[in-house]
């Protein structure tokens, strides 16, 4: 597969769903600026429209990508174009379910839109990203979107607070990274990804500063643990998660299901083309061991998420610690080093994608009436929402990979992919992690359907833009679940810019 | 090592006069003054020896250079801070010291009394290094660093007196619209970095250079690099020298203090922009373009609109601000019309004969306002609205004020280009002589404004100085100090010697009595440089000089018979205005007045433009986003009425179905509950218990504390993980660093 | 010439003390200055290994402008939270403000 140079007509090209993110991004905020009252609520379909043009421009470029193109620091390959869509998508849904909310909670909806639509941009740069500069300016961007976000509502003390943590955990663990980075490029003279595949693959025995071997081992090592910390910060990885049930618990529910699906969209494709194209697995010693640091970080997330889910009480910090676990299993993904593995990496991120983004929805939808974020206000729901309550049981379902939900399929492909890379103790860890957090995801099933509701009042349906999400969300968590050859296609042919032939 | 190495130090001067005064001396008023006149006294001193050093020692055109400090790294690029002297640069060092010298001592009367006398010296100081530093260094970076500083001196000084909120509206003004200019500027330099690599004098200007800015095929447009760069740049000197359509903030600054008006609005800040273009003229001319045209237009339309809207000011120092715009227009257009050196003249006469008029211009303000006082202070009334600028509240003082009468006469001559005596006639007949062979409707209107300024001019020197007073404190006015009128007189007598270094060789009967050593000394540079060939000397034309004389006479003339002859009556509406109104035409002086409206228009434009743009966003969001919302929103409704009809008919018919899927899914589900969870629970715990007896966990007291086996032990773990969650993020720090440190170790474990 | 190993061992000590601040005082404010220590640690690391390891690239350099960038930003945002939980709560002191937990 051979590398082709842009010309500078083709920068335009490929950069237009950035472009477009970008410009709807500045045209949203001047029309913040410039409506006033009730109508700064027509923001939103402005950067829905927007968001909606740069998915099909990511689409139509991934149609027509097959081959991998290079622009300086960035990279255009089918990977980095399927990233960009799910990104925009994920952005676009979590449009959908914050409409409402924003809507009655802050003056302000087009700033949120507008950052929104910026996060879209900045993913879309990560999944392009190989260069650490661009890799850190990025991350950092999205994280302060996501502070920002956390934020939103500067009058509620709880917002305040959790964006204070998140904000300070997230502070502290980027300059960790950056430091780790600064470390890297010491050692090899270079910031390009491949330029340090290059080096570390071919050239280990000496550098510019003349240390040989084990002195350079012990300046990289240190580096990559650095570096893996800030990475599992990003996806909300134990023993780096601890921010996450603090800040989603206090964020509005809809930054909460931003903060739990578009981080790791963005951490998991630079975690993906950090590890295949600078420490591909079994080629040298340090492959080995970013491997076992991604497992560590996998095993821990899985049991700690897991196990401390069982005890929450809060909506949202339970499907904090949810998210927690679900990292661990998307690093399966990246743990087997297969094309198997990048597959149902992408597989099961789609699946995530879909299901968390549903479940908020559904999460949304229960707790703006309730005004609180206990399990308890659940209680019945399926006598007051049918739909609503079925809806969430099949986004639980999925989130527990139950058949026949796209979530099951995520999983199977994970486990069939690090069984196939001989990890099989991890498949099995998996396994038990599931049979766990079946109990968690239970204890809101049976609120919903097994327990009496408080009161007998059916919810309206007054949010047309949240029922679409909820609608939208769950019906291709149940599709994909029938029918996930198609998408098993396209995630091969994307899979391929990694792992080709 | 050459003596032109002391140009170094030339800059340096000012700046610590600067420091002592901003860290040491601002309690004491007099040693602040002493420090500031000293630190530009010694520059003034440098840039004479430095100066003549160049003049006397050096091949003419070949530019001096010392390149001394490496100043900044980056990467393989090293920006070098070093010296570069041509002839520009060498006559900016005659003029610019010598001025700022003279507004020195001058400001030492002038500001006498002011609560922040030391600041305005500290801050005088730092204006001068700028402008001197801007002059001597290599490198355009530099240029722009002190062109920034001088930019930010001009907004402390404007504002100078802040509690007058319009003078703090004039500072902001002055700083936000140069700004712009700025920004071109600044984009200009990337443009330049970008396609050369160095902003070094050295470098812009070798032949390779300039040959490789003037392909065509800059970002894949027909144009060349030079080009667009030319233009960035100029757009610099749009904002700094106060070019149409940037030129409203110049008359606003006129509420700073008057050595400010004149050190930084007429002779030095000013020219700044004009020198920019004259330092970067090669790459103005590397390749023909837009840009020279573009650069005339704006100079002619420039000099035409300042001289028009200077005719109806009352304000005696906004006649001279217009007055400066309208020469600034002259200059630019000169240069872009190929009269390099006629606009390098002119902009050296014009420094000294207009900072002689604003200077005199504050000596006749500090007798206005002194009398003023006097007056009320006599006559115990209320303070009654008095303008001090006000020239129809002036008249008579000639009598009363005759030194800076003479000088302002003499100035007022300069300016309106009376022939012979004055430097302001060799320069600006240069620049019509030129003009006259390259661009003849630009002679028109370069011609048409010094007859208009030679009008205003009289008119001003009238109203001032002629009559009888028109006001009491026009009759009680007196004489400024020495240290006001000395410098008035010294920069006289520039004003009327400095033409004649540049009288032109043919010029009937005067030339070649004295060389036009000038024109010798700054062509050279051209001749030099890779630029267009520098045309030998002008064959003298008539047509020029007779239009030159006959505007500048025609102009003074008609001022004299308008105002001087029988002057203005206190109280008696302006001649011109008369004039217009005789005709009906009133609105036209009154247009002027208002300075053509820019101000409301920019006002209308930029200011209330945003508002404008938000009705009309909030008229389109209305007529058309409402529109398609509602449209959408009716979709939505459908969607909604579609979901209730769905509701309604097949939920409703489906209901029973729902109820009773739900009642069966709940009870499919409580089984699920109490069989195959529990029985998933009692096969883990069982497992729990085998696994512990496997690992020898057989002592019965574990397994009860484990309570319940793995299931317990499960859920003990969750509760434990639940306490470390303690909501202070410098606890999870403290895991996060523990962690990694963990992480550290066992990896390093192996080794 | 100052040897490299001076320069790293500068913006370790830095970075170890700024990760002190930020772990151990009470005042947010400090924590932030403490956040920015840490950034400049990182910088001198890249000017250093840009000055000493590559002299002809800039790619270092570069690096710490965006490092400087994004510690603006973290910075501007940093105080903004500050007031706001000022505003909220009447305190800058990090450890009180442990209301969400578990």
């Amino acid at each position: 597969m051979g590398e082709l140079m842009f010309d500078p007509g083709d920068i335009f090209r490929y950069l237009l769903p950035e472009l477009i993110l970008l410009a709807t991004a500045l045209l949203v905020l001047a029309l913040d600026l410039l409506v006033s009252g009730e109508r700064k609520h027509r923001c939103t379909f402005v950067a829905m429209a927007g968001m909606i043009g740069a998915l099909a421009a990511s689409i139509v470029l991934w149609a027509g990508t097959s081959q991998t193109r290079t622009l300086a620091i960035l990279v255009f390959d089918p990977l980095a174009l399927m990233i960009k869509i799910l990104a925009i998508l994920a952005i676009l849904i979590v449009a959908l379910l914050s409409d409402d909310y924003v809507r009655a909670r802050s003056s302000a909806p087009g700033v949120f839109c507008a950052l929104l639509l910026l996060s879209g941009l900045v993913v879309s740069l990560l999944a392009s990203a190989s260069d650490l500069i661009i890799i850190f300016l990025a991350f950092d961007s999205l994280s302060i979107i996501a502070y920002v976000l956390t934020g939103f509502l500067r009058d509620e003390a709880r917002s305040i607070e959790a964006a204070l943590k998140y904000f300070l955990y997230g502070a502290t663990l980027s300059g960790v990274m950056a430091f780790g980075f600064s470390w890297i490029y010491g050692a090899v003279g270079s910031t390009h990804l491949q330029v340090i595949a290059t080096f570390v693959n071919h050239n280990l025995t000496h550098s510019a500063l003349d240390l040989v071997g084990a002195e350079l081992f012990y300046m990289i090592m240190p580096a990559l643990i650095m570096v893996g910390a800030g990475f599992a910060f990003k996806v909300a990885a134990a023993p780096f998660h601890h921010w996450a049930p603090d800040a989603y618990e206090g964020a509005p529910t809809p930054v909460s299901a931003f903060i739990s699906v578009v981080p790791k969209i963005a951490g998991f494709a630079v975690i993906a083309r950090f590890t295949f194209v600078v420490l591909p697995f079994s080629q040298t010693n340090l492959g080995e061991y970013w491997r076992a640091l991604l497992i560590v970080f996998s095993v821990l997330a899985m049991i700690v998420g897991n196990l401390a889910a069982l005890w929450q009480t809060n909506i949202k910090r339970l499907l904090a610690y949810s998210s927690i676990s679900q990292a661990g299993y998307l690093l399966i993904g990246v743990i087997a080093g297969s094309r198997r593995g990048v597959v149902a990496l992408l597989l099961y991120l789609s699946s995530y994608l879909l299901t968390n983004l549903g479940v908020f929805a559904g999460v949304i939808y229960v707790t703006r009436r309730a005004r609180s974020d206990m399990i308890e206000e659940f209680s019945g729901l399926h006598q007051r929402a049918p739909w609503v309550a079925f809806c969430l049981l099949v986004g639980l379902l999925s989130l527990a990979g139950v058949p026949p939900t796209l979530g099951f399929f995520g999983k199977f492909w994970l486990f069939s992919a690090i069984i196939e890379a001989g990890i099989p103790w991890l498949a099995i860890l998996a396994v038990l992690a599931t049979v766990v957090s079946l109990a968690y995801y239970w204890k809101i099933i049976r609120a919903m359907y097994l327990l009496s509701p408080w009161s007998q009042e059916p919810f309206p349906v007054s949010a047309p833009a949240l029922v679409v999400a909820l609608v939208l969300t769950i019906s291709s968590v149940l599709l994909g679940g029938l029918a996930p050859a198609t998408l098993l296609s396209l995630f091969e042919r994307a899979a391929g810019a990694l792992f080709p032939g | 090592m050459s003596i032109l190495n002391v140009a170094w130090l030339i800059p340096l001067f000012p700046f610590l006069a600067f420091v002592a005064i901003a860290l040491y001396a601002h309690r004491d008023q007099v040693l602040s003054h002493r420090l500031a006149v000293g630190g530009i006294a010694g520059a003034f001193l440098l840039a004479q020896i430095a100066f003549w050093a160049f003049v006397l020692g050096h091949h003419a055109g070949v530019p001096f250079q010392a390149s001394g400090i490496k100043w900044l790294f980056l990467g393989e690029q090293v920006f070098m801070l070093g010296l570069y002297i041509d002839p520009a640069t060498a006559i900016m060092l005659f003029m610019v010291p010598l001025v700022c010298l003279m507004i020195f001592i001058y400001s030492v009367g002038y500001m006498q009394g002011d609560p922040r006398y030391s600041r305005f010296f500290a801050y005088i100081s730092l204006f001068a290094t700028g402008m001197l530093g801007l002059v001597v260094f290599d490198n355009l970076l530099t240029f722009f660093i002190f062109w920034e500083i001088m930019g930010t001196c001009s907004y402390l000084l404007i504002g100078f007196w802040y509690e007058k909120p319009s003078a703090f509206a004039a500072g902001l003004k002055a700083f936000l619209v140069t700004k712009v200019g700025d920004l071109f500027f600044i984009l200009g330099l990337v443009v330049l970095y970008a396609e050369v690599g160095s902003l070094a004098y050295r470098d812009l200007f070798s032949v390779a250079t300039l040959q490789h800015l003037a392909q065509p095929g800059y970002l894949g447009l027909p144009v060349a690099p030079a080009t667009v760069i030319a233009l960035l740049l100029f757009g610099g000197t749009m904002g700094k020298s106060a070019q149409f359509p940037l030129h409203t903030w110049l008359p606003d600054a006129m509420e700073g203090p008057t050595p400010v008006s004149a050190l930084i609005h007429a002779a030095t800040m000013v020219s700044a922009g004009v020198f920019l273009v004259v330092r970067a003229y090669p790459l103005f001319t590397a390749v023909p373009g837009v840009q020279l045209p573009f650069v005339t237009v704006i100079g002619a339309v420039t000099a035409m609109l300042g001289a028009l809207i200077a005719v109806a000011q009352d304000d005696i120092k906004r006649v001279l601000a217009f007055s400066t715009i309208s020469q600034l227009g002259y200059m630019v257009a000169a240069l872009g019309t190929g009269a390099y050196v006629a606009g390098v003249f002119h902009l050296v006469t014009h420094a000294f004969f207009k900072a002689l008029l604003f200077l005199s211009s504050g000596s006749v303000l500090h007798g206005m306002e002194h009398a003023h006082h006097h007056v009320i202070g006599e006559s115990h009334t209320a303070q009654s609205a008095f303008d001090p600028n006000d020239m129809l509240s002036m008249g008579g003082l000639g009598k009363r004020m005759p030194r800076t009468a003479i000088a302002f006469l003499v100035g007022g001559l300069a300016l309106s280009g009376f022939p012979v005596f004055t430097a302001g006639f060799w320069s600006k007949d240069e620049i019509l002589a030129q003009t006259y062979v390259s661009n003849p409707p630009v002679f028109g209107v370069l011609a048409a404004a010094a007859a208009l300024t030679a009008f205003y001019t009289a008119r001003q020197l009238s109203l001032t100085f002629l009559g009888e007073p028109r006001s009491k404190a026009a009759a009680h006015a007196k004489e400024s100090g020495d240290s006001m009128t000395i410098p008035l007189l010294i920069l006289a007598g520039f004003s009327v010697v400095l033409g004649w270094v540049g009288i032109p060789e043919h010029f009937p009967l005067l030339g070649g009595l004295i060389p036009n050593w000038f024109e010798h000394f700054m062509g050279a540079s051209l001749e030099m440089g890779p630029g267009p060939a520098h045309e030998a000397a002008l064959a003298f034309a008539w047509q020029p000089l007779v239009v030159g004389l006959s505007v500048a006479l025609g102009g003074l003339g008609a001022g004299y018979l308008v105002y001087g002859r029988r002057p203005l009556q206190s109280g008696e509406p302006d001649r011109v205005l008369q004039a217009f109104r005789a005709v009906k035409m009133g609105w036209v002086y009154r247009a002027l007045q208002q300075r053509l409206y820019f101000d409301q228009l920019y006002q209308a434009t930029f200011v209330k433009g945003s508002i404008v743009l938000a009705r009309i966003a909030s008229w389109l969001d209305r007529a058309v986003i409402d529109g398609s919302v509602l449209r959408a929103a009716s979709l939505v409704r459908a969607v909604s009425g579609f979901v209730a009809w769905l509701d309604r008919v097949i939920v409703d018919a489906l209901v029973d179905l729902v109820g009773r899927g739900a009642r069966v899914t709940a009870r499919a589900l409580t089984w699920f509950d109490t069989h195959v969870v529990d029985s998933v629970v009692n096969v883990a715990s069982w497992l729990g218990r085998l696994g512990a007896m496997a690992s020898g966990f057989t002592d019965d007291a574990v397994l009860d504390n484990l309570s319940g086996g793995v299931a317990g032990l499960v859920g003990n773990l969750g509760r434990a993980l639940r306490t470390v969650q303690t909501g202070r993020v410098q606890d999870y720090l403290w895991l996060a660093l523990l962690a990694i440190l963990a992480l550290a170790i066992v990896f390093f474990i192996p080794f | 010439m100052v040897p490299l190993s001076w320069y790293l061992i500068l913006a370790a000590a830095l970075f170890c003390i700024g990760l002190y601040g930020v772990l151990s005082h009470r005042n947010l404010v400090v924590i932030l200055m403490s956040l920015e220590l840490m950034l400049n640690a990182i910088n001198i690391n890249l000017i250093a290994f840009s000055r000493y390891l590559e002299p002809g690239q800039r790619t270092g350099m570069v690096f710490a402008l965006f490092v400087y960038v994004v510690a603006a930003a973290e910075a501007a945002l940093g105080l903004a939270l500050v007031i706001a939980i000022w505003r909220n709560r009447d305190t800058v002191a990090v450890e009180e403000i442990d209301t969400l937990k578990g």
